[in-house]
């Protein structure tokens, strides 16, 4: 449309002839996730390490079946088997590889996702949140503990809402209780890991535990949000996290981390142990803080996203009181 | 707190009772938990319908995820408190007129009336929760005929500055073709002769038939003064006798010297005791503008609109309110202007209509900045009346509305023209751009959603920050 054209004069219609135009839903899912911006660089980088999975993939499996065919050819009766198995093989492992590039790609999407849904913070047009919702509305999952929620927004979500209004509306209903959930999630776990460490006689085991525990909370807090990682984008994800707390670690050193490495290292004068654990509670929070961030299909738009300092004096609390 | 200017019969007893209500109120208003807020706006601009549908929502406590409250799970409910003195906002006749089949839109305001609801809520304050978890809030609103409120600029000016203005307004289009008779009656009236009370009479019944006209008639919205065209329970009372007279010398006993007299003392006996009872102690107002109804009538009455909403804005003291403030000379702190019936025109106009409030409020919005206070617009319809069809007309798809039309209670879609993000151009006025229409209201039924638009929103700014 451009700028100088004719606002259009009023007209009336008689309502039994009007044909309404349904916007089509199905459409447009892909298009809005595929339609924000991403980096080139990094893409070529995936594309040829890709080429060199498949081709290294592609010989392995010609190997494969040139040893079955001359099995077959030399002794049928070990050649049969062995091809059934292979094929077994062959296709539990294409549907788990499937599985995992879905949840990686899954992944990618979502951070896509809060980029389109950032640009419509504020906005006062119509036409585009309900696009996004619906596809955001999709990856939360209908069977997830979203689903009520995601019917409590349908109903209150009138069409008069412009897209910045659908948008806090959607984290007020949907997301808000889900936010809640997580946060309890990541305040069992650090204070697990903290107890265990405090208690654990080996500092090999302690290790284990934080790793396993940990490991199980960013799987716990991806499931929340509607995804269900295996352990290709478990990992992916874990990477993600820990990047992110490094990164965020520089800015945090200065303020807050200080006080608290402070902290704990006057517990740890008190106890080698418990200040080990307070550490490691609070590395595993800040881990988790950072899933919810990840796995997240919007960002914090209204609400405030949970910060470190809660974690912290939740688990002072529970400390106190335990 | 004194109620109308109205003969009451005062026994020591009722003299007691209102003491007590008093002293409870000033209690309350220490404590923060009472809460009086301004309905404001021109007539037809939607006032009496907004209260009935805020409080409506309210008992019913349903369909406002934007009230932080509701959504966070910690409203309990409301309930209509009784009004001791004055007139009671007939809430029940007006929400059983729009809940009845057919609905109907409520009679426009002619008298001021009040109304008191007790809100409870839990609070999140953890000071407050550890004493007494769950609060209650008094929230007093009033509902006045609109016009009262333009009488608020006379309190500043004389007497020769209100006749310069309704001369200088009588003598342009579109009031010039109503005016004639009493501007030839005010001509040629002898001010300096002695005070005859039939010239008098007559001088004041020729403007009060022509500020009829201008608001039955001609549909304006600044009338001043306010209480002429109805005057209601004033009804030949002393004050209202006066009219605008052509500037001359005043001599004492004469013609001149008797209306302007009358002049102050409707300033003072009306004006005045109107803003010390009832305005003076908001700490909230909104205000609501018809603005489609301007666009509707042309040019003249926008500007018309536009004056009205400057001396309205302006007739408020805004500020920010603290704890001795509150006590002794509460302030307005919040101060919303709403565009009402943007359920007249589809959502996607909505941006706009918010835009154009916040260019006509422009002036009286940098006033009240000035004064430290941030005033928020939004476009609102306190009671949907229509939906939103997407179709096809001449290669545009076009968002129209689909109601029932008001005057006929026939059912059609409607596209009403495109509302202008800027002021409009004069050629925008001569084409025929804007048909905003009227819609009978749809019936109002407790615990459904979507009854609103941005009611919600409205409420959360006027007394979101109370219910924490």
């Amino acid at each position: 449309m451009n700028e100088k054209r004719r606002p259009p004069r009023p007209f009336e219609l008689d309502p039994a002839k009007v044909t309404s135009i349904v916007e089509p839903e199905s459409l447009v899912p892909e298009e809005v996730a595929e339609s924000a911006p991403s980096t080139a660089e990094p893409r070529r980088r995936h594309r040829l390490a890709g080429v060199l999975g498949i081709g290294l993939l592609g010989l392995l499996l010609l190997q494969a079946i040139l040893h079955v065919e001359e099995l077959v050819a030399r002794n049928p009766w070990l050649g049969w088997p062995f091809a059934l198995l292979l094929a077994v093989v062959l296709a539990s492992a294409s549907m788990l590889l499937g599985r995992e590039w879905a949840e990686l790609r899954r992944l990618a999407r979502r951070a896509r996702l809060r980029e389109a849904a950032r640009r419509l913070v504020g906005s006062e047009l119509h036409g585009e949140a309900p696009k996004l919702l619906a596809v955001v509305g999709s990856e939360l999952g209908r069977e997830s503990p979203a689903a009520s929620h995601l019917a409590r927004f349908e109903e209150l979500a009138s069409d008069a809402l412009s897209d910045g209004e659908r948008l806090l509306l959607f984290e007020r209903t949907v997301l808000a209780p889900l936010d809640r959930h997580a946060y309890r999630l990541v305040l069992e776990s650090s204070r697990d890991i903290g107890l265990l460490t405090a208690l654990s006689p080996l500092g090999l085991l302690d290790g284990l535990f934080v790793l396993w525990r940990t490991t199980l909370l960013l799987k716990a807090i991806a499931r929340l949000y509607g995804m269900a990682p295996g352990p290709a984008a478990s990992l992916a994800l874990f990477r993600r996290c820990l990047r992110n707390a490094a990164l965020a670690g520089i800015a945090d050193v200065v303020t807050q981390a200080t006080l608290e490495h402070a902290g704990a290292s006057i517990l740890s004068i008190l106890s080698a142990r418990a200040g080990q654990g307070a550490g490691n509670a609070l590395l595993a929070a800040k881990l988790g803080l950072e899933a919810v961030r990840e796995t997240r299909p919007l960002p914090f738009v209204a609400e405030e996203p949970p910060r470190l300092a809660h974690i912290r004096r939740a688990l002072g609390e529970t400390r106190l009181g335990g | 707190m004194k109620g109308a200017p109205s003969p009451r019969s005062d026994g020591p007893r009722s003299r007691l009772v209102g003491l007590r209500d008093d002293l409870a109120q000033l209690a309350d208003r220490a404590l923060d938990r009472h809460l009086r807020l301004a309905v404001t706006g021109l007539r037809r601009s939607g006032k009496t319908v907004f209260t009935t549908s805020l409080v409506h929502h309210l008992l019913d406590g349903r369909g406002l995820p934007f009230l932080a409250a509701v959504h966070e799970g910690r409203y309990l409910g409301a309930r209509l408190l009784p009004v001791r003195d004055g007139r009671a906002f007939p809430f029940e006749a007006y929400r059983a007129a729009l809940a009845a089949d057919p609905p109907t839109w409520p009679a426009p305001t002619e008298e001021l009336s009040r109304l008191l609801l007790a809100v409870r809520f839990r609070t999140t304050n953890p000071l407050l929760r550890a004493v007494q978890p769950i609060q209650e809030l008094v929230v007093e609103i009033v509902d006045y005929p609109g016009e009262w409120l333009l009488d608020l600029a006379l309190l500043d000016g004389s007497f020769e500055s209100f006749a310069h203005e309704a001369f200088a307004l009588a003598e342009t289009p579109p009031r010039a073709a109503v005016a004639r008779e009493w501007l030839d009656l005010a001509r040629r009236v002898d001010q300096t002769g002695p005070a005859d009370p039939a010239a008098i009479d007559a001088l004041v019944s020729a403007y009060r038939a022509y500020l009829l006209a201008c608001r039955e008639r001609l549909h304006l919205g600044y009338v001043v003064p306010g209480r002429f065209p109805r005057p209601g329970e004033l009804e030949g009372h002393p004050a209202l006798r006066f009219a605008p007279l052509p500037p001359a010398p005043v001599r004492p006993g004469s013609l001149r010297a008797a209306v302007s007299d009358a002049f102050e003392r409707y300033r003072e006996e009306v004006v005045r005791r109107f803003w010390e009872d009832h305005l003076r102690c908001f700490d909230r107002q909104i205000v609501l503008v018809d603005l489609l109804g301007a666009l509707n009538l042309g040019p003249a009455h926008f500007a018309d609109t536009q004056r009205a909403l400057e001396r309205i804005a302006g007739a408020f003291r805004y500020g920010r309110s603290g704890l001795l403030a509150r006590l002794f000379a509460p302030r307005i702190d919040r101060v919303l202007f709403a565009a009402s019936k943007a359920d007249h025109v589809a959502p996607s106009q909505h941006a706009a209509l918010k835009q154009l409030l916040e260019i006509l409020v422009a002036p009286a919005g940098r006033a009240a900045r000035f004064e430290g206070l941030v005033p928020e617009f939004l476009a609102i319809a306190a009671l949907r009346s229509t939906d939103v069809v997407r179709t096809e007309h001449d290669g545009q798809v076009l968002s129209c509305v689909r109601g029932r039309l008001a005057e006929n209670g026939r059912e059609t879609v409607l596209f009403p023209g495109e509302i202008p993000p800027e002021l409009p151009e004069p050629e925008d006025w001569t084409s025929g751009r804007f048909r905003f229409r009227s819609f009978a209201p749809r019936r109002l039924r407790p615990g459904v959603a979507g009854q609103h638009i941005r009611l919600d929103q409205a409420l959360e700014f006027l007394l979101g920050d109370k219910l924490r």
